[in-house]
């Protein structure tokens, strides 16, 4: 019988490679940690209702060990992460790396990073895609086959110039009443925002159900989503792991940490080796190795098999990662208004601004913040705690926060290797960003509080919160997909062109990294590869 | 008659005491008429009515089936005069109303001693307090009037008023000092008011409750300090009038109000009654209630950080977590000596939480007073009742919330002024040594 093909991590990129190989009859075996988090509690309660009756609150929302507590002096986000999602970041501790200029993060969760993703699924367009080997004509239909699988929301408006119109849209969510103010604010302002800042606004494209759907229920505005949706509404990549599982030709082996390949002498991949949680080794026998760990643990994996097979530490050049800021403002109009906890919490308007220098989409999300915790934000407030409280009463249904992205582009002095010198080898990470990176945030915060401004809305600057290299998780480009050969490049089909019958199906492969999120185009890329090369 | 008994006041530092004992008889129904949300885990014949006494409408259903009324919810602490009467005056009429036309036998009313006090010009609580007898006696009702003198016990706001002046350097006595006090224990009213609604024997009276001991004012606070101190006698009167004149322009930023300094002036002591004298002998007397009463220092801070924050006691479960998260890492909060002592004054009540944060949020903002409000902060915002009054939105739309933003401002920058006053030369003293 033939071996599998062995698909390494669950994540948004694995699992849909996973699906679309099993519908195609193929036999899969994924290999993963798999971390996995508790079961929603009192699913049908609202966001106040668990506050009632949980019988220590504070536990779930601020944690058993109030690890999600924000403390003046180590404040550095605006939100706090919630305790029921903290199993996403749970080290693995044979993982290790050092990182200059870079503070990346990492999963070994069942269904990866995107188990905390906020939902945003927007389609790259010909401009974004224009270093990639095809264009958006060949990848919009695995766009609209992985709408039609996960759900997503959206329509036809300003925004459609910028996200491309797929199939498979669902109609999109209720809008609170202060994203709405938003959008009517941008509908009076359009002509001049889109003239002095090639700004354009709409709604946003969210996988979030606003119907049934494949057995999923529709958002019910619980007001829950920053603690995980608790009746899976909002996709994550592990629905999609329990829908492979039906599958008889697929095996799921969690609690397995991939080290590293074994080749043949003809440079082919033979095996997989990996760790059980208590250290014993595993090898698994495959015919094609497809590596969707996500871009930092896929690139361990290849060059710790570099390394044990030849003796050699390779870099990758070219690592990317969306630099963001965030952006907190009050919307004047909404002072003093109430605001309904009872609607979805993450962004429901999409903004993208184009920039003179370089022409780079910036792409930006706008939150209204409802439901978060509010002890980060007060204590932001230049007041004492009493005033900043009731302040804060007063602008809680004005506070808003817009999370600007950036694109980023592969550059030789940004690299991953191998530290050989420390057990266990240490991943490296090099990044450093471009020379007038400064100058060019310095412009953008500018000019995203003079649209504000227009819209009604004030953003102190003391507030603005440049987040480091690596906060994002966009990571890419370490094994670019490319028309012509290369070192450490793949093939549009992900095919490694160094290592026989080995596949990349996650951000690795990115040849650029648009200013969008790119955890829509990681499965539909993944999807495509899978259809097309297996 | 019916035995179900409609409370009001079930949440306060009274009424839950009182909501205690009444429960603790299964035939027996309660229903509680309460403004936020219930308090957890209640026995089974406990109900909630959510809604406003001013609001009869909303619970003139669950009145209905009782044949008692408890009536204890008031405003009380610091309020506008007009706020006391519309919620103890007017509220307690729309309740009387409501309660008559609802078929309600009997209605007892939890007062005031300060009713009979002669001179009560600033104070307006003892006030609409007064107004609020007048409409009960003169009702149909069978009805009881309570009158307790000042209650003590662990989170009584009049204790702890007394104790921040007991424990200052030198004890400030308005006036000669010699005004007769008799406290009661908030156990032993909250067993009088239960025993009241078993017995038919006080119906149409007022009673005046107090405690097994009557001293002065002046040697109450003394007991109340651990050593000795000297006393700093102040003229009550010109104290009480000029405070009564701030309070229209600075009433949130004051220590005390004028109604407050009634006590030191007027006699707070009970007439004679059998049905009390009974039950004195086994009351606690004055030790016994300020040793009970005591509470250690981590609860003293949740509970002024959580008054300061947004004015009102925390529950008993923000104070266990609070309590917790000190047991598990209060090493991470890297306290120095001017950390403690910004701790230390912050802990004496709500004003001077925010004069010590006010200082911290300008000129040391990572120091451990604010991390301990900002962790009630965060209790806080978890679970309601507290929960929803952070949530509360006052209203008013953008120009209301632009003025309270500017008042809030101003209130903010004259409390650093004063913090910086008084705490900067503190600070030096503290880093020469």
């Amino acid at each position: 019988m033939d071996h599998p093909i062995v698909v390494v991590g669950s994540g948004a990129s694995g699992i849909h490679f996973a699906l679309t190989a099993l519908r195609k009859g193929r036999r899969v075996l994924m290999l993963d940690v798999g971390h996995k988090g508790s079961e929603a509690v009192r699913p049908s309660d609202t966001l106040n209702g668990l506050k009632q009756n949980l019988s220590d609150p504070a536990a779930y929302f601020l944690g058993t060990r109030y690890q999600s507590l924000v403390l003046p002096g180590n404040a550095g986000e605006y939100y706090a992460f919630p305790p029921a999602k903290e199993h996403v970041f749970q080290h693995r501790n044979e993982f290790q790396l050092r990182s200059n200029g870079f503070s990346p993060l990492y999963s070994f969760a069942a269904g990866g990073l995107a188990e905390v993703w906020t939902g945003g699924s927007y389609p790259f367009d010909d401009g974004d895609l224009a270093a990639f080997p095809f264009g958006y004509k060949e990848l919009g239909p695995y766009y609209t086959r992985v709408a039609e699988q996960i759900g997503v929301t959206g329509i036809e408006d300003d925004m459609a110039a910028v996200f491309p119109l797929h199939g498979g849209l669902l109609e999109p969510l209720d809008l609170d009443e202060h994203s709405a103010t938003l959008l009517a604010a941008y509908g009076r302002r359009r002509a001049d925002l889109q003239e002095r800042f090639k700004c354009r606004m709409g709604r946003a494209r969210v996988a979030v159900l606003s119907r049934d759907l494949n057995g999923r229920k529709k958002c019910s505005y619980s007001g829950r989503c920053l603690w995980g949706c608790p009746n899976l509404s909002l996709y994550t990549p592990s629905v999609t792991l329990a829908e492979c599982r039906e599958f008889p030709n697929f095996q799921y082996c969690a609690g397995l940490y991939v080290d590293h390949f074994r080749m043949d002498g003809m440079g082919k991949v033979t095996t997989v080796v990996a760790h059980t949680a208590d250290g014993q080794e595993r090898e698994f026998v495959t015919t094609s190795l497809v590596l969707a760990a996500g871009t930092l643990c896929s690139a361990r994996i290849y060059l710790e098999s570099i390394y044990r097979d030849a003796g050699k530490v390779e870099e990758l050049r070219g690592v990317m990662d969306n630099r963001q800021i965030l952006m907190p403002f009050v919307n004047l109009k909404m002072l003093g208004k109430p605001w309904n906890p009872e609607t979805y919490q993450y962004h429901q308007v999409a903004m993208s601004v184009r920039t003179p220098d370089t022409g780079d989409a910036i792409h930006a999300l706008i939150t209204t913040l409802k439901t978060a915790l509010i002890h980060p934000l007060v204590q932001t407030l230049p007041f004492d705690l009493g005033t900043a409280a009731s302040a804060f009463r007063n602008i809680h249904g004005a506070l808003g926060m817009i999370n600007i992205n950036f694109a980023d582009h592969p550059r030789e002095d940004n690299y991953i290797t191998l530290d050989v010198d420390c057990t266990p080898h240490k991943l490296a990470i090099h990044y450093r960003p471009e020379d007038n990176e400064p100058q060019r945030l310095k412009r953008t915060i500018a000019d995203f509080r003079n649209i504000l401004r227009k819209l009604g809305c004030f953003a102190p600057s003391r507030t603005v919160h440049i987040r480091p290299m690596g906060a994002s998780v966009h990571y890419a480009g370490t094994f670019p997909m490319t028309d012509t050969a290369g070192p450490h490049t793949c093939t549009k089909y992900g095919a490694s062109r160094e290592v026989q019958n080995l596949y990349f199906a996650d951000g690795s492969t990115f040849p650029d990294l648009p200013a969008k999120n790119l955890t829509f185009t990681l499965m539909s890329n993944a999807t495509r590869i899978a259809e097309e090369a297996f | 008659m019916d035995g179900s008994i409609f409370l009001t006041g079930a949440t306060g530092f009274l009424g839950s005491r009182v909501l205690t004992r009444l429960s603790r008889n299964p035939q027996r129904t309660v229903i509680c008429l309460i403004r936020g949300t219930p308090p957890q885990g209640q026995p089974p014949n406990v109900r909630f009515v959510r809604g406003d006494l001013l609001d009869p409408a909303v619970y003139a259903q669950a009145l209905a089936g009782c044949g008692t009324v408890l009536h204890l919810a008031a405003a009380t602490g610091k309020n506008a005069p007009a706020e006391y009467m519309r919620v103890n005056r007017d509220g307690t009429k729309a309740l009387l109303e409501a309660a008559g036309r609802a078929g309600v036998e009997r209605f007892l009313f939890v007062s005031t001693i300060a009713v009979k006090f002669p001179d009560k010009s600033h104070y307006y609580y003892a006030q609409s307090k007064q107004l609020a007898e007048e409409a009960i006696t003169q009702s149909q009702l069978q009805w009881i009037v309570v009158r307790p003198t000042m209650i003590f016990g662990s989170g009584s706001p009049v204790l702890q008023g007394l104790t921040r002046l007991a424990t200052l350097l030198f004890v400030p006595v308005f006036g000669d000092g010699r005004t007769l006090v008799q406290p009661i224990f908030v156990d032993d009213l909250a067993d009088c008011l239960t025993g009241m609604c078993d017995t038919r024997d006080l119906d149409r009276h007022t009673i005046e409750i107090g405690g097994p001991e009557v001293l002065s004012i002046e040697n109450l606070l003394m007991r109340m300090r651990p050593g000795a101190a000297p006393i700093l006698h102040l003229p009550a009167q010109p104290i009480s009038a000029s405070l009564g004149f701030l309070e229209t322009f600075l009433g949130p930023l004051l220590p005390v109000t004028a109604g407050q300094l009634c006590s030191f002036t007027n006699d707070g002591t009970v007439a004679a009654n059998p049905w009390v004298r009974d039950r004195q002998t086994r009351m606690k007397d004055i030790d016994e209630m300020l040793r009970l009463s005591q509470t250690d220092q981590i609860e003293r801070e949740c509970r002024t950080y959580s008054r300061c924050l947004i004015g009102q006691d925390p529950t008993g479960y923000v104070i266990q977590k609070y309590r917790n998260f000190h047991r598990q890492l209060e090493n991470d909060l890297a306290l120095d000596r001017f950390d403690r002592f910004l701790i230390a004054a912050s802990a004496r009540s709500p004003f001077w939480a925010r004069l010590a944060d006010s200082y911290a949020s300008l000129l040391r903002k990572n120091s451990g007073v604010r991390k301990k409000l900002v962790l009630t902060l965060a209790l806080l915002e978890c679970t309601p009742p507290s929960s929803e009054a952070l949530d509360r939105v006052p209203g008013g739309g953008p120009l209301g919330a632009a003025l309270r933003l500017g008042l809030g401002a101003m209130q903010y920058a004259l409390t650093l002024l004063l913090a910086a006053i008084i705490f900067t030369p503190a600070r030096l003293w503290m880093s020469e040594r």
